[in-house]
């Protein structure tokens, strides 16, 4: 009797151990500004830009397990299980080289399941900013050394990431990635595309900076900018820095400016 | 003075219904104003025939871009991979005895989205009600609707006060 109560105790105790047991894997968060921050290119106005840094400043970075019922359109955030990382991480978006792989950010225990969508803040690092662009532009004859530094905060909502291949799925001891995906050919159009695409319809170009410039430097802020450029000029510059959150090519919400951009 | 009374009616009569209309605008798409270029693919289902229309929330098709269809069953690993046409359609035929949420990714360059789908034990295809193509189209439906009914309204109260002021004292 006592044999048979023992059997039955470890038994149950064993169910018990293999109900808690949850399994997990590894989800990174990583940050990709892509070949136009890695290998520079060129603007649509012409000017060949090269980043020697490009920081951005993100917290509260969350991916979800929404089964597919997300859509960034409203502002409203992503509801389903999540893990994120609360730390404030400045990534340098130029670090490695050409091909470099997308940053990692940080690396957390996940649930096994499909991460399907993600949000983050871009606030403000040490030195002030949510991001800063050090590089230099060069056309024609002319060669402009910049650092521009951008203190405003935004806030992102975004879907499932569309690339080559999906991603977030976490398996028991697998390891995959969600990623944020900054895309500044947004702000300065890019050559390579007509004229009359969207990419260079609604940019900014570097022509209105490279004005800014006093004996080939250009160091300035957002507030600066604002001064510094025509009403019309630093109008697309805060709209389009608003645009720079996508999932690969999926789109964002942007909720500090109500922007929803589907580019990409 | 009568036609000057019922032209003032009529003018009170329609700043209401803009301010009306101007209202429902603003709750019903609060984004919009401020929506850029972006991806807003429509699905249409018949049985198992699947076509997506691939385009812009301009209106303006996404010609020739990349689709990939993935099933519940192996979500990493595309089931089928094809090109829009010119006009942005791409059609297939869904594996109904597949329950469960399917995905179809739909890309070109700088712009795409995923797409999900339903497939119900009884082999039923259906959209995710959130696709936002799918569900503005109802929601415009809605606001034509209601200003319609609204403008009748208001053209009635208009018109019965016409005729009010026609009957001899």
């Amino acid at each position: 009797m006592q044999f048979t109560v023992k059997i039955i105790s470890l038994i149950c105790l064993s169910m018990f151990l293999i109900g808690c047991a949850q399994e997990s894997g590894t989800l990174e968060f990583r940050a990709n500004g892509e070949d136009f921050v890695r290998q520079g290119f060129i603007s649509k106005d012409g000017w060949q830009i090269q980043f020697d840094t490009v920081n951005v400043t993100v917290s509260d970075v969350a991916a979800y397990r929404t089964e597919g019922n997300f859509a960034p359109v409203t502002g409203e955030m992503p509801d389903g299980p999540s893990v994120a990382t609360n730390d404030v991480h400045t990534i340098d978006l130029a670090a490695g080289d050409t091909d470099a792989e997308p940053i990692l950010v940080k690396a957390v225990d996940a649930e096994v399941g499909h991460y399907d969508a993600i949000s983050w803040s871009m606030v403000n690092g040490e030195d002030g900013n949510t991001i800063r662009l050090i590089g230099s532009a060069e056309k024609d004859d002319q060669l402009v050394n910049f650092d521009i530094q951008i203190e405003e905060t935004y806030a992102y909502a975004c879907g499932e990431y569309v690339g080559d291949e999906r991603t977030g799925f976490i398996t028991d001891g697998s390891t995959d990635d969600v990623e944020m995906t900054f895309h500044f050919d947004h702000v300065f159009g890019d050559f390579d595309a007509p004229a009359d695409d969207y990419i260079n319809v609604g940019a900014l170009g570097f022509a209105p900076l490279a004005a800014l410039a006093t004996d080939g430097m250009l160091s300035t802020t957002f507030g600066e900018l604002s001064n510094q450029l025509t009403g019309d000029e630093f109008a697309t510059l805060a709209d389009k820095l608003a645009t720079l959150g996508h999932v690969g090519e999926g789109h964002c919400y942007e909720a500090t400016n109500g922007y929803t951009d589907s580019e990409g | 003075m009568l036609g000057s009374s019922a032209n003032l009616v009529k003018k009170n009569s329609m700043r209401k219904l803009t301010l009306i209309a101007s209202l429902l605008i603003v709750l019903l798409f609060p984004a919009t104003v401020a929506m850029a270029h972006g991806v807003e693919s429509v699905v249409e289902i018949d049985g198992t025939q699947v076509t997506v229309f691939a385009m812009y929330d301009t209106g303006e098709e996404m010609s020739n871009a990349q689709v990939v269809v993935y099933t519940p069953d192996d979500p990493q690993n595309g089931w089928l991979t094809g090109v829009a046409d010119d006009d942005g359609v791409f059609a297939f035929d869904i594996d109904n005895a597949l329950e469960g949420r399917w995905a179809v990714s739909i890309r070109t360059a700088g712009h795409g989205e995923i797409l999900y789908l339903d497939v119900a034990a009884d082999g039923t295809v259906s959209a995710e009600a959130g696709s936002n193509g799918t569900l503005r189209t109802v929601l415009a439906g809605v606001v034509v609707v209601a200003l319609a009914g609204i403008a009748y309204f208001f053209s009635r109260n208009s018109s019965n006060i016409k005729n009010d002021e026609r009957v001899p004292a």
